[in-house]
């Protein structure tokens, strides 16, 4: 007779039956994939170190060794902090790199050319293998240079070598654990080893054959004291600094595993939803077995049987698709990441038992209610006598709307705890599509610019030096210019000037050229740039090795100080909240820097945030002694326009700046901010897959609920169409009173998106070292989204609603 | 006196499994304006399917319905909703009623949602505050359906049948829900909206209601067999009593 009444409840509620199992299906999915995503990501940089590294892989370091790597290894083997290194040997080139039609692919940062039996640490090919060997003539690149490039597979690459040319045909991309976050500058060239020691064999490998260093230690601060005036080095990195350098990438990870917190939370509600309303739809079953004398237990084992079947082939479902799924959910990220988890599997199907757990529990709890139920709810057709409240100070006498409208607002405000569930569901999807729309709409804006250099208009790199007047460069410093390969360079970079005494000052002339082309071509302009320094600094008497950030050039206007006064002399300088709080420095306090070998007291008179190095910089006064032998880097030539230019105005002095420099590449400021970041890409294709997870998630809810609401009402939309409601006008109400619930979760969720952007994102930016974003929270961001879900709503609640149409006037006289 | 509902062979045919059921075969008779009609008959006789045929709610299979001499049959779905909403009334024996609503809402919603009579919100709620005035259920107004008794809340489906003045009450077991003194009062109150020139029509097993009525037709196995008047002069004992008489000849 079980089988019987099981059989029956599955025809009768079919579906509401296949909604719940689809729920079923989904929360496993959401569930499993996202604990495994959850455990990747979190121990994902660990990880992917561990795979890549092994044990080296406490403290890195970056040393221009040249020929003879003694000095080097003297200083590690000496240091009793170091239990052990290991290193990769490069071939720093930084000429130019050609594609196949001959084009000179617009790199900048640093190139490391090696093979595998030069390097130490294992990189991985696009199926996380990693690569042990490549043939000759043939390549792997970083995936970053590949994807900044467009550069595929197949594709052959030319590179100098010597006063030749070098073909190579690239095999595919390769993940790299230490340099391959989007925000570091170099890339590596993967080669086969005789090809690799055409480069190690030039003559001028001598200055450009640099090692990169990977040391076991427990005590790295030790480390760093001791490797701090190691000669050549180009400063060390911890493990910690290497997990933040993937701190874009780990965010779109993190947005990926709240995404599925999200939908763990959408499908448990729903879960909830469904098996408390298919067992209220069976009060009169319940109460009819209880009147032939079947006991309560036997009632609840039938519906139990119910559940139990449905969970288990709902999460076998799930439990599959969840591999695929998390796959997909994390490509995004994998593409640049070995991401993983020593478990594997058995997150998934801890997962997918976790939701069958859950669904045991719920469908235990809510057979509960059988023990209340009495014959009498079988004869009273389910009326309980229950006195309800008064339901609210809505009277349809006073209200001038229409009726349908009338009865969809009333219901909501008589039982708004019934449309909870809708709220709450609705609200959630859309509350972190909001937030993840205003995070990508601030990173797709010029508001993150600022905080990764010193304001400016234009951003102008690879600029053709030869339009400018560089004979009076070299005239100016005849000593040291007029004998140089200068004459040979198409660009002139600080790190080329660095060779030179004063190549600081050739820089700054070089600037003012800049500036007075500009002045020649109507544009009154100031140009600067942000250049990186690593000095050493003593800190209650303790020394550190740095990094320093200061203007050259002929800087516009001032960076934003977010605490105190930005410097006025060379003895001032500004820190990051980073800084202040890796070393207990506030304003006031004193640090001293070792200007190669002249030591000056430096106070600190204010704080600035930037997101270079994450924060970890100090920023020096324009006028301290700097040298560009400690130079490490800098940003684009920086120009800000004096006579305050629009937006549109920027954009056509870009295109006359492209032109009177020969350069291609002149970017704004979102451009510019854009560029460094490198994580729109991934975030706008995270943002449209959760749009359409969203949407389905939404769908679903709506037809379950709808169809819920269409079978609890059956009595009331049968006597509305007795009276003479057209069966267009009960459509309506129901239309209405979903779209209304769509509207109120949205208007919810985007009046909470605001704080909950500033302090979700805001926490990931801290991360970064920018302590207070200016977010974009444009109405398009914020209203784009919600209109979306709540036509889609009305949408679908418009085509279930069509189900009324088969509840009909004569069925009042059915109605029990 | 007019003719109010004019049914000619009316025939109901329900398929249910490949199998014909019948339940009205060529049912004719007239209702005229005033007249208090019920329909009795045993169970399954098709005494409710005529109702709901006869008032649009349900599809016939054949034969025509003339209300107010217009053949219902012949209208679509939207225009017999306008029908019912505009000239017929209908109370039944469950008394459904809008949950979340109170019972003056209810009773006000068919008021509002007709156009027939051109009231305003104002006059509309006024007339059914009126009604349940007359109805003695005024003091309920604003409380919730599940605050009031079950004669109270039928007396409120008497109510909200009558906001739009129909032409034509439908009445499905008015009183079959209720206790006899519940019952008595309902009757009294629909005997004395019929005495105010309202037609009724309603179907009832109970021969204590059917005798307060002015006409009793009589249906078994979908036809009708048989046509009873009640004397107006006798009291209400005298006129059961016949009526118990002619249904007992009729093999009730």
């Amino acid at each position: 007779m079980f089988l019987k009444i099981l059989k029956k409840d599955l025809k009768r509620s079919k579906t509401m039956n296949i909604i719940l199992f689809l729920f079923i299906i989904l929360a496993t999915l959401f569930v499993s994939s996202g604990l495994n995503n959850v455990v990747s990501v979190v121990n994902g940089m660990d990880y992917f170190a561990e795979q890549a590294m092994g044990e080296y892989d406490d403290y890195f370091l970056l040393v221009s060794v040249g020929k003879d790597d003694s000095k080097m290894r003297k200083t590690l083997d000496d240091s009793k902090a170091i239990e052990g290194y290991k290193y990769d040997t490069y071939f720093q080139y930084d000429e130019y790199v050609k594609n196949e039609k001959g084009k000179k692919l617009d790199w900048a940062g640093m190139i490391m050319i090696e093979s595998p039996s030069s390097t130490y640490i294992k990189l991985f090919d696009k199926d996380n293998e990693p690569i042990t060997k490549v043939s000759k003539g043939h390549i792997y690149l970083s995936r970053k240079f590949m994807r900044k490039f467009n550069v595929e597979p197949g594709d052959k690459i030319y590179t100098k070598l010597g006063k030749n040319e070098k073909e190579f045909i690239v095999d595919g991309l390769l993940k790299d654990a230490f340099l391959g976050s989007e925000i570091t500058g170099g890339y590596r060239f993967f080669m086969n080893e005789a090809d690799a020691d055409l480069y190690f064999n030039l003559e001028e490998a001598k200055d450009r054959t640099e090692q990169c260093v990977y040391i076991k230690s427990s005590d790295i601060e030790t480390v760093s004291k001791d490797t701090a005036d190691m000669e050549g080095s180009a400063g060390g990195y911890s493990r910690s600094m290497l997990t933040l350098t993937r701190i874009v990438e780990l965010i779109v990870a993190f947005v990926i595993v709240i995404l599925s917190v999200c939908l763990i939370i959408v499908s448990f509600v729903i879960l909830k939803f469904s098996i408390g309303f298919t067992m209220q739809d069976d009060f009169r079953e319940i109460g009819v077995m209880k009147a032939i004398g079947i006991r309560n237990f036997k009632i609840r084992t039938l519906y139990l049987v119910k559940y139990n079947v449905m969970a288990l082939l709902g999460t076998i479902v799930g439990l599959v698709i969840s591999f695929p799924f998390g796959n997909m959910l994390l490509k995004s990220v994998s593409e640049n990441m070995v991401l993983g988890n020593t478990y594997g599997e058995v997150v998934n199907i801890l997962g997918a038992v976790l939701v069958f757990a859950v669904i045991i529990l719920m469908a235990f709890l809510s057979t509960g209610k059988v023990k209340k139920m009495t014959p009498v709810d079988a004869i009273r057709s389910g009326d309980t006598g229950e006195r309800f409240r008064k339901k609210s100070g809505l009277r349809i006498s006073k209200s001038h709307s229409k009726n349908f409208a009338y009865l969809a607002v009333n219901d909501i405000v008589s039982s708004p705890k019934r449309y909870l569930n809708i709220i709450i569901s609705f609200g959630v999807c859309t509350l972190f599509l909001l937030v993840l729309s205003n995070f990508t709409a601030t990173l797709d804006s010029p508001n993150m610019a600022p905080l990764m250099s010193h304001p400016a208009d234009v951003y102008l790199d690879k600029e053709d030096p030869w339009v400018l007047d560089i004979d009076s460069l070299i005239n100016r410093y005849p000593d040291e210019l007029k004998n140089s390969d200068i004459r040979d360079k198409k660009e002139l970079t600080l790190g080329y000037l660095s060779q030179f005494e004063h190549g600081k000052d050739m820089y700054e002339d070089y600037l003012k050229l800049v500036e007075d082309k500009l002045s020649d071509n109507g544009m009154s302009a100031k140009v600067f740039n942000d250049v990186s320094y690593v000095y050493p600094f003593t800190y209650k008497g303790e020394e550190y090795s740095y990094n320093f950030l200061q203007i050259a050039g002929d800087r516009y206007g001032d960076y934003d100080i977010i605490e105190g006064s930005a410097p006025c002399n060379k003895n001032e300088i500004a820190i990051t909240k980073t800084v202040s709080e890796s070393f207990g420095i506030e304003i006031g306090d004193a640090i001293e820097i070792d200007f190669d070998g002249t030591k000056e007291k430096c106070t600190v008179t204010g704080m600035f945030q930037s997101m270079n190095g994450l924060g970890s910089l100090i920023r020096l006064h324009d006028d301290a002694p700097t040298s560009l032998s400690h130079y490490t880097g800098c940003i684009n030539t920086e120009i800000a326009f004096t006579d305050n230019p629009t937006w549109d105005e920027i954009q056509e002095r870009k295109d006359k700046i492209k032109d009177i420099f020969n350069s291609g590449k002149v970017d704004d400021r979102r451009e510019f901010a854009v560029n460094n970041m490198g994580a729109l890409d991934a975030m706008k294709a995270v943002e449209l897959l959760f749009m359409v997870i969203t949407v389905i998630v939404v769908i679903l809810v709506t037809i379950m609920m709808e169809r819920s609401f269409i079978a609890k009402e059956t009595k009331q939309i049968a006597i509305l169409k007795a009276m003479g409601f057209r069966d267009s006008e009960v459509i309506k109400w129901q239309v209405v009173r979903f779209g209304i619930l769509a509207v109120i979760a949205s208007l919810i969720a985007m009046v909470v998106s605001i704080p909950v952007t500033d302090l979700a994102g805001g926490a990931v930016f801290k991360i970064m070292g920018a302590t207070s974003v200016n977010w974009v929270h444009s109405m398009s961001s914020l209203a784009k989204y919600p209109a979306i879900l709540v036509v889609v709503t009305v949408l679908v609640a418009f085509i279930t609603s069509l189900y009324t149409g088969k509840v009909k006037a004569r069925d009042t006289a059915s109605i029990e | 006196m007019a003719t109010v509902l004019d049914v000619k062979d009316l025939c109901k045919t329900y398929v249910t499994d490949k199998r014909q059921n019948n339940v009205l075969k060529n049912v004719s008779f007239k209702v005229e304006e005033g007249e208090m009609v019920a329909i009795m008959g045993p169970s399954a006789s098709g005494k409710s399917t005529l109702l709901y045929s006869v008032s649009g709610m349900d599809e016939a299979t054949s034969g025509t319905v003339l209300f107010n001499n217009k053949d219902i049959t012949k209208l679509k779905k939207n225009e017999l909703s306008d029908v019912r909403l505009d000239e017929m009334g209908f109370i039944f024996q469950q008394m459904f009623m809008m949950k979340n609503l109170t019972i003056l809402d209810n009773i006000l919603l068919p008021g509002l949602q007709s156009k027939k009579l051109d009231r305003t919100r104002k006059e509309v709620t006024e007339y059914g505050e009126n009604l349940m005035r007359k109805l003695g259920i005024i003091e309920a107004a604003d409380n919730d359906i599940n605050e009031v008794s079950g004669g109270q809340l039928q007396r409120a489906c008497i109510c909200r049948s009558l906001i739009n003045k129909p032409s034509l009450l439908f009445a499905d077991e008015p009183t079959g829900a209720l206790n006899r003194s519940s019952s008595d009062e309902v009757m009294q109150e629909l005997k004395k909206i019929n005495e105010e020139g309202t037609t009724i029509m309603m179907v009832t097993h109970d021969s204590k209601v059917a005798a307060k009525c002015s006409r009793v037709l009589y249906i078994s196995d979908g036809n009708i067999e048989g046509e009873f008047y009640n004397d107006a002069e006798k009291n209400d004992r005298d006129r059961e009593r016949a009526l118990n008489n002619w249904l007992m000849d009729l093999g009730w």
